[in-house]
Formats: C-alpha cells, sequence, structure tokens
C-alpha cells in the first residue's frame, strides 16, 4: 500500500526539472536523517539530555565568510541588471554562505551569555521573519500584483541570516557599556 | 538574584578582567552578572564560588521577586 501511495507522489511530483530537484534533495536528507538516527547522532531514546552548549563553528572563519558577503555583494553591484547568470548565482549563494560562516561560527570568548543571546535573538528573529513573510504574501495578494512568486527562498533566507547577525551583535554591543 | 560580587572582587583585589579569565568566560558577563542583567547557571555560579572560597549562599542570594 505504501508503496502504491510513494509511486503514486513522485508520479504526480516528477513532471517537470524543479520538482525533479526538489524530490531529489528530499531524497538525499532522508537518506542523512536516517544514517544520522542510526550512528546515534540524532538520540530518540529516552534517557535524553539538553545541552546547553552549542557546536559551532571555529572563530577564525568569522573573516572568510565577511570577505564571501562583501565579495559577492561586490559582484552584484558590478551586474546590477542581472545579465550574467554566473554572477547572480554567486551573488545569492556567496551571500547566503558568507552569512551563515559569519552567524554560525564562534565568538572570541564563547561563554553561556553569549549562547543565551544567541538564542534570544535567534527566536525574535524566527517571529520577525514569519511575521514579515507573512504580511509580504498579505500585502501581494491584496494589492494583485503577484511579484512574490518572482523572489526565490534565498531572499528569505538571506534576510534571517542578516536580521540574526543584526540583533546579536546590537545586543552584544549593549552588553559593552 | 542579589549578588556580592562586586563586594568579594574587591576582598580579593581583582577586576573583572581577571575574574573572567579565572572562570572562563568574557568580562562583558562578569560586568552583566554583577549589575544584574543576566541570571548565571549553576556551574558558573559553583566555579566562582571556588574563587572567592566561599558558600553559593553567601555569594549570590535569592529575592522576593525571583
Amino acid at each position: 500500500m505504501y508503496v502504491k501511495y510513494v509511486c503514486h507522489i513522485v508520479k504526480l511530483t516528477c513532471n517537470n526539472k524543479m520538482e525533479k530537484t526538489t524530490l531529489l534533495t528530499v531524497f538525499i536528507l532522508a537518506i542523512i536523517l536516517i544514517i544520522m538516527i542510526f550512528t546515534k547522532k540524532i538520540d530518540f531514546s529516552d534517557n535524553l539530555n539538553i545541552k546547553n552548549k552549542l557546536k559551532l563553528l571555529p572563530f577564525w572563519l568569522k573573516f572568510p565568510g565577511i570577505a564571501i558577503a562583501l565579495f559577492s555583494i561586490i559582484a552584484h553591484w558590478t551586474d546590477i541588471h542581472g545579465k550574467n547568470e554566473i554572477i547572480q548565482l554567486f551573488w545569492q549563494l556567496g551571500l547566503t554562505v558568507g552569512l551563515l560562516f559569519i552567524s554560525l561560527s564562534k565568538e572570541r570568548t564563547e561563554d553561556e551569555m553569549i549562547m543565551q543571546l544567541r538564542l534570544n535573538s535567534a527566536f525574535f528573529v524566527l517571529i520577525v521573519g514569519i511575521i514579515v513573510h507573512v504580511f509580504i504574501v498579505l500585502i501581494d495578494k491584496l494589492i494583485g500584483a503577484n511579484d512574490f512568486q518572482s523572489y526565490s527562498s534565498i531572499y528569505l533566507i538571506n534576510f534571517l541570516l542578516l536580521a540574526y547577525i543584526f540583533f546579536f551583535y546590537s545586543l552584544k554591543r549593549k552588553l559593552r557599556k | 538574584m542579589k549578588n556580592r560580587l562586586k563586594i568579594e572582587r574587591a576582598i580579593l583585589d581583582i577586576t573583572q578582567e581577571e575574574l573572567a579569565l579565572k572562570i572562563g568566560v568574557s568580562r562583558q558577563t562578569i560586568n552583566s552578572i554583577e549589575t544584574n542583567r543576566y541570571v548565571l547557571s549553576t556551574i558558573l555560579a559553583l566555579k566562582i564560588s571556588k574563587v572567592f572560597g566561599k558558600a553559593v549562599n553567601d555569594i549570590f542570594e535569592l529575592e522576593n521577586e525571583d
């Protein structure tokens, strides 16, 4: 029964290239998840202990992150009308990778208060991101412009990452006083 | 939560920076604890009590609104 259902879904979803990509990505992620469960990287057993430490990237990765992000912004400025496809791809993905490096690397002294700041800003940005997203979709529907279809999810991710970095460092700056 | 961290530091004559180095946190964290902006974890409280050689209750005190 399940096999029949899966076959039906595949038939339904594999109509064009974009959906094939989505299906393949989900498939790969599912395999990674299964491997992680079997190697006990993710533990679903009863002896769950909540760790108050995040596994983050080393501190020095901040600098390549800043460099990649700045470089992709500069690349975007050289080709603002979006004629060169390679530069367009680099600008979107490069900015995301750079911002990820900045936000996921450790601070110089990573202690429990920094962890709390991370949690606070991440939660705040999640809520703000969802509200902004819903608002944009609503306004788009109200005006009837249907512009929103042309935005890719990369824009939302970049917005969330930028907002996270902004809130995290502004909170940290406030504490320095 | 009230704390006597500043007084205890003055008794031992160490700066925020030195205390931070001893327990492996940043100076901002010590400052935030002293000014009651951040409530520290049990582990950090025990580390601080070890540095000053006093019980945790002697340094940190529960207030009514906690």
